[in-house]
């Protein structure tokens, strides 16, 4: 593999035979010493063997070693003879991020700090296996899946505003039910409104650093202001779809004499009917993740309600943005000066478009699109803003948090989960888990620093920082 | 040869390597692999029990989707699994019992959580002294 440095972050990964375009790596210099970055590169020249993919297989800065597409990949294929690739979108399809602000401030929340989130552990099941918040009889879930977020709206359990401010509305098109297995409706049925396990989690934290005044102040955050952040998938319904598409797919690729270098890259020309139940389920799976998000938030607003003695319309709770970050979805995008159609795979990577794009929301809309990246357990995360540049040179994409450095079992040898609890509480962090011992998984030195990753793409310019959290309170899974 | 297995280490996910006499032994071990990230397996206690049968493309397809179905099981059913015990097992089919508890969360400590079984690198193989397979897990 012959790897060019193009720019002060930027890397470029010769196109050799039998990849098709370049591989293009967004990231700092320090990558190259990492364990595993010789595997995750393998990969992004991996993923640019594929047909149809357009331009350049992309890798952001928080890159990865993952199967098939690593983590932290984006790679558009062309909707007229490109594929469609479920590993490029992930087991955990839609997993993304959710940032609810409130109109509380730091001395408000720090005296009922504990309450507060032994009330969110009691409404907002987490880990393996408590059933979600959400009630649904036979047959409700696959019109959920169908609907989405606009599900909830008919129950009373979200507003027209949180839809607006989800991204596509809280709903994909094209999702049918019937292309959702038996298997997969019956592990999501009692999961809608939990949290998962892993590096899902729900964290109160507080705005303590305002980088971009005007785009702040569009997305309503500001200095010392609390805001919840929530971030999690599809849960069981998504890793069956995935799971169901996969084994499909394994023997699509040679029938229509795809040569794949990792048999996790299966795929199906898009058009093909492999291609279009795989869209159609993946839609579904999308969409429970964008009520799993909702169904979370609306527990959000109850424990808040309940902990301070008011309705959430009076305490502000209004959602800024939901992004996906394991999606692949159909865009048009400007390539060499001409309008294409393309199906954008972001597999670890955030949409990011920017201002004055018709997808984001009015109030919005000069500022660009919010992008919510989660950092590492209890250090930092940030809200940031899509470009132009973005739309330019990576089919508007960015990261989507830090990336992992340490393998799981690596983490837990350097410290036990106690410690890492220990050491959080110190520093002023209240930790709710049902799972102690992965607390050392998740801890903040298994992971790349999101303020490194977050320079890369405000330097290269593909999101803008606007606004850095700190946490408070971590509820995880 | 000795049965067993072995966690591998990977940045984000998990490797299982499991080895045996026969194949049937390796899907034991990696199923026996896979439930010991959902959940201790001594406090399971050996209660109910699910037949499973399933067909795959190819024998190490096999492993990786009966890794899942073991998966969708715990999830769907709230079982946790302690015994396995693969009774026929071709190039494309495979019919095994599996048996366990339902899951109680007073006496099951959960683990992290295992999303899927991937395709990544996926191996199963017949040595001089015995079958090993590797199946790279999605947590």
């Amino acid at each position: 593999m012959r790897i060019e440095r193009t720019a002060e972050f930027t890397y470029e990964i010769a196109p050799e035979p039998p990849m098709r375009v370049p591989g293009r790596v967004y990231a700092h210099a320090s990558l190259f010493e990492q364990a595993g970055h010789e595997e995750a590169l393998q990969q992004v020249a991996n993923v640019a063997t594929l047909p149809g993919v357009v331009t350049a297989s992309i890798a952001m800065p928080d890159i990865h070693w993952g199967y098939g597409f690593p983590i932290g990949g984006v790679a558009a294929m062309d909707e007229a003879d490109g594929v469609v690739s479920p590993g490029g979108v992930g087991f955990d399809i839609n997993c993304g991020v959710r940032l609810v602000r409130t109109s509380l401030g730091l001395e408000d929340v720090r005296p009922r700090l504990e309450p507060l989130m032994q009330e969110l552990m009691r409404r907002v099941p987490q880990g393996a296996g408590p059933r979600g918040a959400l009630s649904l009889k036979e047959g409700e879930l696959e019109r959920l899946a169908e609907e989405g977020a606009a599900f909830l709206a008919r129950r009373g359990l979200a507003t027209q505003e949180d839809l607006s401010r989800t991204e596509e509305g809280g709903v994909m098109p094209g999702a049918e039910a019937a292309a959702v297995s038996r298997r997969a409706l019956e592990r999501g049925r009692t999961q809608v409104g939990s949290l998962g396990s892993g590096n899902h989690f729900l964290e109160v934290q507080v705005v303590d650093e305002v980088v971009d005044e005007d785009a702040a102040s569009a997305f309503g955050v500001g200095i010392g202001q609390i805001v919840v952040m929530i971030h999690s998938g599809s849960r069981g319904f998504g890793h069956q779809i995935c799971t169901d598409h996969v084994a499909r797919m394994a023997s699509v690729a040679a029938r229509h004499g795809i040569e794949l270098p990792d048999r996790q890259l299966a795929c199906a020309p898009l058009g093909s009917p492999e291609a279009r139940e795989y869209l159609a389920a993946m839609a579904c799976a999308s969409n429970f993740a964008f009520a799993n998000r909702q169904m979370m938030m609306h527990e959000v607003r109850g424990a808040l309600e309940q902990v301070f003695q008011a309705s959430w319309e009076r305490l502000g709770v209004e959602l800024v943005y939901d992004v996906a970050h394991n999606i692949a979805k159909r865009e048009v995008h400007v390539v060499d000066g001409r309008e294409r159609a393309v199906r954008v795979h972001r597999k670890g990577a955030t949409r990011a478009f920017g201002p004055g794009h018709p997808d984001v929301p009015p109030e919005y809309r000069a500022a660009g699109q919010p992008v919510i990246i989660p950092g590492d357990m209890g250090t930092e995360s940030w809200l940031l803003a899509g470009t132009d540049k973005a739309m330019r040179e990576t089919f508007g994409s960015t990261c989507h948090g830090a990336g992992r450095l340490l393998s799981r079992h690596a983490a837990r040898k350097v410290k036990s989960g106690a410690d890492v609890r220990r050491e959080l509480e110190d520093g002023g962090v209240v930790v709710k888990t049902a799972s102690v011992g992965s607390l050392a998984e998740e801890a903040s030195y298994a992971y790349k620093d999101v303020a490194d990753v977050v320079a890369v793409v405000d330097a290269v310019g593909l999101s803008r920082r606007v606004a850095r959290m700190r946490p408070l309170g971590v509820l995880k899974g | 040869m000795s049965v067993g297995y072995e966690l591998v280490e990977h940045t984000a996910d998990i490797g299982v390597r499991a080895w045996g006499a026969t194949p049937e032994q390796v899907f034991e071990e990696a199923a026996r692999a896979l439930f010991s990230l959902v959940c201790d397996p001594r406090e399971v206690d050996e209660r109910e029990t699910v037949e499973i049968k399933l067909e795959a493309e190819g024998m190490d397809l096999l492993l990786a989707a009966w890794l899942n179905e073991l998966l969708y099981v715990f999830e769907a059913r709230k079982l946790v699994l302690t015994r396995f015990d693969v009774r026929e097992l071709g190039e494309h089919s495979l019919r095994a019992r599996v048996t366990g508890e339902p899951l109680d969360l007073r006496r099951h400590v959960l683990c992290g959580g295992v999303k899927a079984a991937t395709l990544h690198e996926l191996a199963l193989e017949q040595r001089d002294d015995g079958w090993e397979g590797f199946v790279l897990l999605d947590v």
